[in-house]
């Protein structure tokens, strides 16, 4: 974790573009984090020596990731599209996300790259690389260029969602090979421990992928961004989807080394980065942008938020801190079932041990009555009703 | 009605204990619908007597079996047992999802769509048997109140489009083909109705259904998955913004006042969404194979947000509407051509391929006890006759409320606590005012 800097002292501004060049490199705003670890995460998924890919890794967010996964005792891959040009602590393998061609080349030069031979596999993916989509939603008649603007629309949700969404699916082999190495361990390590107590399982892959926020806004309040509003979105849809199919293998078959690839979604707010200044944003029209004064004022505006958002190095702390937490968060909100069983559980323990991972073990149920005091709540523990009482009022009709 | 929801309801509980096996009974748990809202049908716990003979079934011992999976068996056959005597105690079922409240008395669609008598709507997607599509209630209702619909199909030779033609005209159209759409466009400009009155209301209704699970690798069919995923965005994204361009400046010249008084409240564009389109993910199959769908789904929910605010800004006279219906009993798994991201045969049915089997038959559970297409039809011509639109409108009868004269308005509540969740896992406004709170204090 950095330091955390003081909030900067904004009294001066009297509102206007501020003057970039004169900040050389130091964001006055960049100490608004917004995010913080939980206090009671436990850090024990150790880095050290793992392997990771890092999409876009050639600057902002990506750069800053894989330093500091660097910094953890972690071998990075990143990836550009134009590694050459970028310099990086760690190798960078060409990616085209939007180029369907362009990934599989990656994937079979990320399977023959030596720390990956080495390791038997993948521990880490972060899908990070994303590209601005700008430009005009309409009306329609105001649309110079269709097809252009057509075009855009498509290779923005080409890079943003289905290039992630063949990547994943390419280096997961990889991912899930790792997942069975640590299994094979990760069975003996909990056989030894039955007796004492429940460890969490802590052998898995992970997926991060960043979404962003707007991914949660309708885009009436920022057409201009509509485009990538919607490609975040579609990409946060994937990620929560592929996540649940993950994780609700049928449990009446063994299970999988599937399940211990772990996803998780960060969606960082407007981060000082290139995104829109100076990397290849998306123009949905490209005439438009040079000659719409809206436009110009929007995307002017786009800087300042970008440009006075937050550091990328703080935003990587988070990966990194994500990256270590030993259980990942839930997406689903416990039914009144699981809940009830939870309770019963915690008033006492089951009996016998999952076969899987936590997730799996929570959503059983115990065989037969569990010991102990019985919580008032238990289906097992009703007490029947004393003769003569009256029958149980019906349930409330209340929607 | 024929019989009550009771009854029309118990074959479809057998129907469903009986694709359950040993592979997708886990599936099968979670998928069983929770209690929907306060439409609790009494009585219906005598009605799942078949599926408490499966689970029975489920629970016997065979001598094959190795002692873990009877171990699960049991486990598992328990626990659904539990979930029946649940709902037998809090007197409810799988049926409690059956739409017991219909149209809002007070709402005649048939008036509300006489209010458009005389004018030109073209209605995207008004193929199919009479009771099974939103497009074709929609084009039925409009023609009786005297509206002259042009529909569209992907293909108007279809046996199920008989009868069709002497009602309303039928042009071909895919909309995820731009060639296709620019031949529709012109022959919209040219129909002899357009011509002499101008297109007033243009209904983009049409869409393809997409299913299969987003994995985990190793994908099945890699070739089917991408290229499905691809043409769901074609179709239910790219299509409907392909017909707004292509059919604008149809709909700005009759604000122009090309032909005729134009009929209030001036030309509109109604863009039927999707429920999917503000979901954001689930457990169960039944959520997460529509991954796809959702995406291009609320791909589509943004583009029509962000133009309504900027037609709003320009005080355009051209105004739009979404109406987001949850599932509709319709063909859109069954008989169309839905998109498959996972192995099927010629029919439609899936190879080898028990997981996605169970979705395709609990797809068909609940869409056959869900809306009628009437009922969302009628949403849809609400929204084209309303002075002033809201600008999403969700179209349910599980949180169904009526309250006032409009269908719509009654679901504004379970609407605001959609945008109120939404909210919240936005991080922007929150997190801001969070941390001036904490200066605060």
């Amino acid at each position: 974790m950095p330091t955390p800097l003081a909030k900067p002292d904004l009294s001066a501004w009297n509102g206007s573009k501020p003057d970039f060049a004169a900040w050389n490199g130091t964001n006055p705003c960049a100490a608004w984090p917004k995010w913080r670890p939980a206090p009671d995460v436990q850090e024990t998924w150790d880095l050290k020596g793992r392997v990771a890919v890092v999409t876009g890794a050639s600057s902002g967010i990506g750069a800053a990731i894989g330093a500091a996964l660097l910094a953890e005792g972690v071998h990075v891959i990143g990836t550009s599209r134009t590694p050459g040009t970028a310099t990086a602590p760690f190798d960078l393998l060409p990616l085209e996300l939007s180029d369907p061609a362009s990934v599989v080349a990656f994937g079979a030069a990320v399977a023959a790259h030596p720390a990956v031979v080495a390791r038997g596999g993948l521990d880490i993916l972060v899908n990070n690389a994303g590209r601005a989509v700008l430009g005009p939603v309409g009306p329609p008649s105001s649309i110079t260029n269709y097809l252009a603007w057509m075009a855009g629309v498509w290779e923005g949700l080409q890079t943003n969602y289905l290039g992630a969404v063949r990547v994943t699916n390419t280096l997961w082999p990889l991912l899930q090979a790792r997942a069975k190495v640590e299994d094979a361990g990760g069975v003996k390590a909990k056989a030894a421990t039955l007796k004492k107590k429940v460890e969490v399982d802590k052998h898995y892959a992970r997926v991060v992928f960043t979404a962003s926020p707007m991914a949660w806004s309708s885009s009436a309040a920022t057409p201009d961004l509509w485009g990538y509003a919607a490609s975040q979105r579609a990409l946060l849809i994937y990620a929560n989807m592929l996540r649940a199919a993950v994780t609700s293998t049928p449990i009446s078959s063994p299970p999988s080394a599937a399940s211990k690839v772990k996803l998780s979604v960060l969606a960082p707010m407007a981060t000082a980065t290139r995104l829109v200044e100076g990397a290849r944003p998306i123009f949905l029209d490209p005439t438009a942008a040079a000659t719409d004064p809206a436009l110009a004022s929007f995307l002017a505006n786009i800087r300042v938020a970008t440009a006075a958002g937050l550091d990328p190095v703080f935003v990587a702390s988070a990966y990194v801190q994500v990256l270590k937490e030993d259980k990942p968060v839930r997406i689903r909100k416990k039914n009144r079932r699981e809940r009830e069983r939870e309770r019963a559980e915690q008033s006492s323990p089951p009996q016998h041990i999952s076969h899987t991972s936590i997730t799996h073990r929570l959503r059983m149920r115990p065989s037969g009555r569990p010991a102990g005091r019985c919580p008032p709540t238990s289906r097992w523990c009703r007490a029947a009703p004393p003769i003569g009482a009256r029958p149980r009022s019906p349930p409330s009709r209340r929607c | 009605m024929p019989g009550s929801p009771t009854d029309r309801c118990a074959p479809q509980v057998t129907a469903f204990a009986e694709v359950l096996t040993d592979e997708n009974l886990d599936a099968a748990i979670i998928a069983i619908p929770p209690k929907q809202g306060a439409d609790v049908v009494s009585g219906v716990p005598e009605k799942l007597q078949g599926l408490q003979t499966a689970l029975g079934r489920l629970g016997q011992e065979e001598a094959d079996q190795d002692a873990g999976t009877r171990h699960r068996r049991r486990r598992l056959a328990s626990t659904i047992k539990d979930d029946v005597e649940t709902w037998v105690e809090e007197d409810r079922s799988p049926c409690a999802a059956v739409p017991v409240f219909m149209p809002t008395p007070k709402f005649d669609a048939a008036a509300a769509a006489a209010r458009l008598a005389g004018s030109v709507a073209v209605v995207i997607g008004a193929s199919g048997p009479p009771d099974k599509g939103v497009g074709r209630a929609l084009a039925d209702q409009l023609v009786d109140a005297g509206v002259t619909v042009i529909g569209t199909s992907r293909n108007p030779s279809d046996p199920a489009n008989a009868g069709i033609s002497a009602r309303y005209d039928l042009l071909r159209l895919d909309m995820s083909s731009q060639a296709s759409v620019d031949a529709f466009a012109a022959a919209v400009a040219a129909h002899p109705a357009v011509q002499a009155k101008g297109l007033a209301t243009l209904f983009l209704n049409g869409a393809r259904f997409a299913a299969g699970s987003p994995g985990p690798p190793p994908l099945q069919d890699e070739e089917m998955y991408y290229s499905g995923a691809e043409l769901s965005l074609q179709t239910n994204f790219l299509g409907p913004l392909r017909v707004t361009h292509a059919l604008w400046p149809l709909l700005e010249a009759y604000a122009a006042g090309a032909g005729p008084a134009p009929v209030p409240p001036g030309p509109r564009l109604i863009w039927t969404g999707s429920a999917e389109a503000y979901a954001i993910g689930g457990a169960d199959p039944i959520s997460y194979s529509y991954w796809s769908y959702g995406a291009a789904k609320r791909a589509s929910l943004a583009y029509y947000n962000a133009m309504r605010t900027v037609l709003t800004n320009q005080s355009s006279p051209v105004t739009t509407a979404a109406l987001y219906p949850f599932g509709i009993n319709t063909r859109l798994v069954e008989g169309t051509r839905p998109i498959f991201l996972s192995p099927v045969n010629a029919r439609g049915e899936p190879i080898e391929n028990p997981h996605f089997s169970l979705v395709m038959s609990m797809y068909r559970f609940f869409l056959s006890m869900a809306l009628s297409p009437a009922f969302v039809a009628a949403g849809d011509i609400e929204l084209a006759t309303m002075a002033d639109p809201p600008i999403n409108v969700a179209s349910s009868s599980w949180a169904w409320k009526p309250q006032g004269e409009s269908r719509l308005g009654g679901l504004q509540d379970l609407w605001d606590s959609v945008h109120q969740i939404e909210e919240l896992q936005s991080a922007f406004p929150f997190e801001l005012g969070k941390a001036d709170a904490a200066k605060k204090a």
